[in-house]
């Protein structure tokens, strides 16, 4: 897994869960988070929230938008 | 060289201060979380053969290049790495995170300077059956590697033998790939004689030399990171091994079954059944207390007070009878919510809902639906405002709508404190059976809803629901309490925050007629409020109610505002006609006796929860008379399960999509709404009265199709202008 993998697979689908992105991988939540916040330290990538009002959905909160080139 | 001084370096919770502890014999603060450590410690090791070595523990850090968020101490600690002269470099790194602790690694092997790695926690990854190859890994990182359990006497001998025959790591040995190489190739040209990792720490820091990298789109900072990363994915590859754990072999077992494809579904509505029957015949037996002792307290005691305090008798029935029995009949719930809730949050963190919402997907996109939506579903069990705003993660703006239009249809936990009360009076047997076709009733109109909106919408072949299957695990008691606890207060709140206003408008209401007068008892029945109820009441004649049993009306128009308000607006107008005071003690003794005896003969059908000396004396012995008829009782709550949704729900709605489309969702599922519950009336009553019933719901079928099309077409309309697309 590197972090080109992480951008391809983010700019096909646009928005993805941290979920997501752990079960595409097979790696652990902590190590795509330490990945990813290379991305969204160089303003490729937002993190934001699934939901305002999180439940305990079934999904992750963190979810990842890449912004446009 | 024997090292006189050395540094621990790890990412944060590695375990380096508790391998500082046990080297110096000092007793600093551990922790199992980052941010315990915010200062470098210093002590002294004094090794078996007598040496002495200071020790320098520095606070975690993921990177010698830390980002811009991170804290002083993770600055001062790569400061500290590259300015400071240590003998020889100890990085601690954990055996359970290997991958993500590697990238410090590879950053400090960079470093040219003397370094150890040692494992930590090796005793934790062979329990998660994690394996290790410690040789190819000291190959790999061209360094000496030892394993350790940070707490054990033996990691000291072992790191005192590595430290006394370490070798300086040679930069130039530890080679990534040919595009590093031609890096460094081009750099030893530029500046000769500065050392290559001050370099990159410039081409991270985005110093020019942006060129040197093939992707000139990326900054270099993220080319030399993944650099890094392909070349920690080959370490894995070649050093890790990690077995199936026991846990997850079994999970599959037992998936294997849960996800089979005959099997599945079935299973699925057997545990929901499950869960509705236990949560009833249990809480059931606790509700008898509780309202017996809200009861006693809030209407009994609030009369003996307005006694006591010599005060008219009105002033008794106006708090008592009125504002406090609303409140009493919404906290009598709760217990029922609170079970509910626990038993919800069971079925979601022992893993079992993500199986269910993997089974619902395959349904729902048979029938073309989207599955991604069940998120936004699960949530509205418990409530329907965040459900719509979970919708949001929905990157489609047709799945997103249709979410959103279908998510009002699931019964939250509001709706659930109407069935319990319905139930508990008029299905004294099965009540668990009559709350369980309500929720399905719920889940069809959702999926008829879509089935509708689908051909509208020109939505394509949804894509199917891509989520991680957690092992299936025991959850934490704890966890599920303030899971549970969460929920219900919210239900709490919402409801407090409408009910005392509202029940003490009612109850203000309905003592007074049009002309001012006072009133009091049966006369009631001609008050302001039971009058204009009274003309609204004609609607619903077709569900079977009729102008006498005015204050269901009244619940249902109060519902508007929110559904946790029904039950304590009608529980206050039914108590306000047969009001008896009665002793508080005897009453709260007496509940409990109920709870313990229905403990006692526990069962898993529930039987009626009220006793039996307060049923006609009391406000459902009123509810009783005035519905007259059980099939009346589930017309009433099958509109109360599809109408209007709230206020707070429309006003989202209208947030997320725009006024025309609540618009839609209200006056669609109110239309099926009052449909529906005529045709359950019609066909309830239908031993009676035959040919009669036969044309109402003959009639109410014909509506319904036509209410069909008229949807339709207002969506398709609403959809084309907002989006100027002609979805056909």
């Amino acid at each position: 897994m590197t972090l080109i993998q992480l951008k391809h697979y983010l700019v096909s689908r646009n928005v993805v869960t941290l979920n997501e992105l752990v079960s595409a991988f097979s790696s652990d939540s902590k190590t795509i988070e330490a990945m990813m916040q290379h991305w969204t330290d160089s303003g490729h990538v937002d993190r934001q929230l699934a939901c305002d009002a999180c439940q305990g959905c079934l999904t992750a909160c963190h979810t990842y938008v890449w912004k446009n080139d | 060289m024997i090292p006189k001084k050395i540094a621990l370096v790890g990412n944060p919770n590695s375990g380096k201060t508790t391998f500082f502890n046990r080297l110096t014999q000092s007793n600093y603060r551990e922790g199992n979380y980052s941010g315990v450590t915010v200062e470098q410690c210093s002590g002294q090791w004094i090794e078996p053969n007598g040496h002495k070595v200071d020790v320098i523990d520095l606070p975690g850090c993921y990177s010698i290049q830390p980002f811009e968020h991170d804290g002083q101490d993770v600055k001062e600690t790569a400061r500290a790495i590259l300015n400071d002269s240590f003998d020889c470099i100890v990085n601690v790194v954990d055996a359970l995170n290997l991958q993500r602790h590697l990238y410090l690694t590879h950053q400090l092997r960079e470093l040219d300077l003397p370094m150890i790695v040692v494992v930590n926690r090796i005793d934790l990854a062979k329990k998660h059956n994690i394996e290790i190859n410690i040789e190819a890994l000291a190959q790999s990182l061209k360094c000496p590697v030892i394993t350790t359990v940070a707490t054990q006497r033996e990691s000291l001998v072992a790191l005192s033998n590595a430290l006394a025959t370490h070798q300086q790591g040679l930069f130039t040995g530890y080679k990534l790939n040919k595009t590093w190489e031609k890096i460094q190739a081009q750099f030893a040209k530029l500046n000769p004689e500065a050392p290559s990792f001050r370099f990159l720490l410039q081409l991270e820091a985005g110093h020019p030399h942006g060129d040197l990298y093939e992707d000139a789109k990326l900054p270099m900072s993220i080319g030399i990171a993944d650099l890094r990363y392909q070349h920690i994915e080959s370490i894995m590859a070649r050093c890790v091994l990690k077995r199936q754990s026991s846990v997850k072999r079994w999970s599959r077992k037992v998936d294997n079954i849960v996800l089979h494809d005959w099997l599945g579904l079935p299973l699925f509505f057997m545990v929901m059944y499950g869960l509705f029957a236990l949560t009833i015949s249990f809480a059931g037996n606790i509700q008898i207390a509780v309202d017996a002792v809200t009861h006693a307290l809030l209407v009994d005691g609030i009369f003996h007070l307005t006694m006591w305090l010599s005060l008219p008798y009105w002033w008794g029935s106006f708090l008592g009878a009125g504002v406090g029995q609303g409140i009493a009949t919404t906290i009598t719930f709760t217990p029922i919510l609170f079970c509910m809730f626990m038993g919800l949050g069971f079925l979601e963190h022992c893993g079992y809902m993500a199986r269910a919402a993997l089974l619902m997907d395959h349904a729902m996109r048979k029938l073309g639906l989207p599955g991604r939506s069940l998120v936004s579903f699960v949530i509205g069990f418990g409530c329907n405002v965040p459900a719509i705003l979970a919708a949001r993660h929905l990157d489609q703006p047709r799945e997103r709508l249709m979410t959103i239009l279908m998510t009002p249809f699931m019964s939250c936990g509001a709706r659930l404190t109407i069935y319990a009360v319905m139930v508990t009076a008029f299905f004294p047997h099965g009540g668990h059976n009559v709350i369980f076709l309500l929720y399905l009733i719920g889940i069809a109109a959702a999926i008829l809803t879509g089935y509708l909106l689908q051909p509208s919408l020109s939505l394509e072949q949804p894509l199917p629901l891509v989520m991680e299957m957690p092992d299936y695990h025991m959850p934490k008691f704890k966890l599920l309490l303030r899971y549970a606890r969460r929920q219900t207060l919210h239900f709490i709140q919402r409801a407090a925050r409408f009910i005392i206003p509202l029940t003490t408008l009612l109850t203000l209401l309905m003592h007074f007629d049009a002309h001012g007068s006072y009133l009091e008892g049966q006369a009631m029945n001609q008050s302001l409020l039971a009058n204009t109820a009274k003309i609204l009441t004609i609607l619903f004649y077709p569900l079977g109610i009729e102008s006498s049993n005015w204050p269901a009306t009244v619940g249902l128009v109060s519902g508007l505002l929110a559904k946790e308000v029904v039950v304590g607006s009608m529980n206050a107008m039914y108590g306000q006609a047969l009001v008896s005071v009665e002793p508080i003690w005897p009453q709260i003794v007496e509940g409990f006796q109920g709870m313990y005896h229905g403990f006692v003969h526990f069962n898993l059908m529930p039987t009626v929860s009220v006793a039996s000396n307060q049923f006609h004396a009391s406000a459902y012995g009123e509810m009783l008379n005035a519905f007259g008829s059980s099939a009346s009782v589930f017309a009433f709550l099958v509109f109360a399960l599809l109408y209007f949704p709230c206020m707070s729900t429309i006003a989202v709605i209208r947030k997320e999509l725009g006024r025309g489309w609540a618009s839609i969702s209200l006056v669609w599922s109110t239309t099926l709404a009052y449909l529906l519950a005529v045709i359950c009336y019609q066909l309830g009553m239908m031993q009676y009265h035959p040919m009669v019933s036969i044309i109402w719901v003959a009639m109410m079928l014909m509506l319904l199709l036509l209410a069909m099309m008229y949807f339709k077409r207002w969506v398709k309309k609403t959809w084309k202008r907002q989006y100027d697309f002609n979805p056909a």
